[in-house]
């Protein structure tokens, strides 16, 4: 069985759920698959499961694996054309547009190629087997069609000082010590989106990495019930409603994203799934590509949620009675354009993407760059339009109790209607929702997400600086000012 | 294979459109041909080529490979800093590719 059921997954969580240490407000979890935090999260990831399975959704969501010849998840699959990479942009759109938060899967699948590639490569010039090694393990994910969770951003400790340089050397995850039959690693990955809604976890190294920082090169997967594994969930703006029962002041009923503290403390890894160890020549490579990969994926999946926050304020606009203000009307508009502007830089780092030595596609780099820094921006504006339409009523608004309680309950709905065709409701529901993407549980993947997922802005930009060729356009410049001679007009 | 006869190697040169190039793909073509001419005979050729060396600017290499396999035995694939899909440092591209010419039994290289 290579495509797994939504429900199967779910089931597969709750056997691994008795096994996992999971921490939430000061407590152990016991049974984290139903505890309402956390569900919405696991209702996301579900989908990524559910549309597989529907033939109108096939197409952008499995692929026939190269690897294994059956069809599976696309969120498994090794990219094979540039026609591959523009599909998986559109899956991710899709999947935004039907959670309305960060689904979580993506960043698995980023890994997954970054290392096929990668390993590939540190094979050819070090000799080395990560590369079998890695598809081995890759074939058993495909085959069973599980979720991995790509991990890379290290507690980092005193920033300006580099892994071999910190007074804690836990504060990047390194190996401890190398065996006969593996390693052991210790240190803690933060920000971990999706983590405890994951079969397994793939570790990759935090940033490039020189001689002398062998013990921090090193990459790895294990199941997420491994022992010495701890997990700390970590909040989210109106986390709590959640708990209050009802199914208005959430804002959006059914989904939501999860960031996860992961610490290893001391966790044995076998050789068999270690991808990489002291290799630090390859640590920018591994990345680079996962970096880069991660950049394209937010052209999709922020455009996916963006759909929904236009089509909040959209609706708003409609029950508020000022669909039809030209200001309005062209702030939507503009809502528009930038969401689509960042759909076209998802789409076009992929257009222009490129066949790697072990066969599977890589974005263009400096594309999928450009894309990601204006997602550091323009969902930001996005979200300032969208409160700018719905007025300020979604701030202070009344509990969704409070419309239910007898007397002032009926005032409140009195004082909160807008046209007679328009139940109180609609109005109250769709105001929750703007609350939830853009200063809510959802403003965590929507904005801050954006803002510093996959790299912060300066990331970005230290990039971009890296890949332009300036000299080439300043040539360009004096060739048509006179200042270089210019032998490209030849004629009389 | 070495290219150990003395029958010059026929060499079909293909550049990319050339929209926004991170090497100079015409320098770079004179350099290696200026490298061949110490060691390796070439004739040049806009037929069937033992070799078919394709100049691409950028690493996303849009020249259309399937019209220029059908015409050569090898074929090598400068995309930017990559040569057959391996990052090279810039001052080693011709050296690289000289190479490649030489030893045409390496240049089956997953193009």
């Amino acid at each position: 069985m290579t495509l797994k059921k939504p429900q199967e997954y779910i089931d597969d969580l709750r056997a691994m759920s008795g096994d996992i240490d999971v921490y939430m407000f000061g407590e152990k979890v016991e049974n984290y698959v139903d505890n309402p935090i956390i569900r919405p999260s696991i209702n996301a990831m579900a989908m990524t499961y559910k549309l597989a399975q529907e033939p109108e959704y096939e197409d952008l969501m499995t692929e026939v694996s190269t690897l294994t010849g059956e069809r599976v998840n696309r969120f498994t699959y090794l990219h094979q054309s540039q026609e591959d990479l523009i599909k998986k942009v559109k899956m991710l759109r899709l999947l935004g547009q039907k959670t309305g938060c960060c689904f979580q899967r993506c960043v698995g699948m980023d890994a997954v190629n970054a290392l096929y590639n990668t390993t590939f490569e540190m094979d050819a010039k070090h000799n080395t087997d990560y590369h079998e090694r890695f598809k081995k393990w890759l074939i058993d994910i495909q085959n069973q069609d599980l979720t991995v969770d790509g991990c890379m951003t290290d507690a980092r400790g005193d920033r300006s000082k580099s892994p071999g340089q910190q007074p804690d050397p836990d504060a990047y995850l390194h190996v401890v010590e190398k065996r006969e039959d593996g390693i052991v690693v210790r240190g803690c990955k933060l920000h971990q989106t999706g983590m405890i809604n994951s079969h397994e976890i793939l570790v990759m190294p935090n940033n490039s990495l020189k001689p002398g920082e062998e013990e921090w090169a090193v990459c790895f997967a294990i199941p997420l019930n491994t022992p010495g594994m701890i997990y700390v969930y970590g909040r989210q703006s109106c986390d709590t409603r959640k708990l209050e029962g009802g199914d208005i002041d959430i804002g959006n009923k059914y989904f939501g994203g999860q960031e996860v503290m992961t610490i290893f403390e001391d966790v044995f890894v076998p050789w068999d799934r270690v991808f990489m160890c002291g290799e630090t020549d390859f640590t920018t490579m591994i990345v680079e590509r996962f970096a880069g990969y991660h950049r394209q994926s937010y052209g999709g999946c922020k455009v996916g949620v963006g759909d929904n926050l236009i089509g909040c304020a959209k609706a708003l606009a409609d029950y508020q009675g000022v669909a039809k203000a030209s200001g309005v009307k062209d702030k939507i508009v503009e809502m528009c354009h930038l969401n689509e502007t960042l759909y076209a830089c998802g789409i076009a780092c992929s257009a222009e993407g490129r066949k790697t030595a072990a066969g599977n596609y890589l974005i263009d780099i400096l594309l999928a760059n450009i894309c990601k820094q204006n997602v550091t921006r323009f969902p930001y504006e996005i979200a300032r339009l969208g409160q700018d339409i719905a007025g300020g009523y979604f701030v202070t608004m009344p509990s969704e109790k409070d419309f239910n309680i007898p007397v002032v309950g009926e005032l409140v709905k009195k004082y909160s209607s807008t046209s007679t065709e328009v139940p109180v409701e609609k109005r109250q529901r769709m105001l929750r929702l703007m609350e939830n993407l853009t200063l809510g549980c959802a403003a965590v993947g929507y904005l801050t997400e954006s803002m510093h997922g996959a790299g912060s802005p300066q990331a970005q930009r230290i990039m971009i600086t890296r890949l332009i060729d300036l000299e080439h356009r300043k040539e360009l410049a004096e060739k048509l000012c006179g200042v270089k001679e210019n032998n490209d007009v030849d004629w009389e | 294979m070495k290219n150990l006869d003395k029958r010059p190697i026929k060499l079909r040169i293909k550049y990319c459109g050339g929209c926004n190039p991170v090497i100079n793909r015409k320098q770079l073509v004179e350099e290696v041909l200026d490298c061949l001419k110490v060691s390796t005979p070439v004739e040049l050729t806009q037929k069937h080529a033992d070799i078919a060396l394709v100049v691409c600017g950028c690493p996303t290499a849009c020249v259309d490979l399937a019209k220029i396999r059908n015409h050569a035995e090898y074929l090598i694939l400068v995309a930017g800093n990559y040569i057959n899909h391996y990052q090279v440092p810039s001052d080693q591209m011709e050296k690289v590719i000289c190479q490649l010419i030489n030893e045409r039994e390496e240049v089956k290289l997953n193009c």
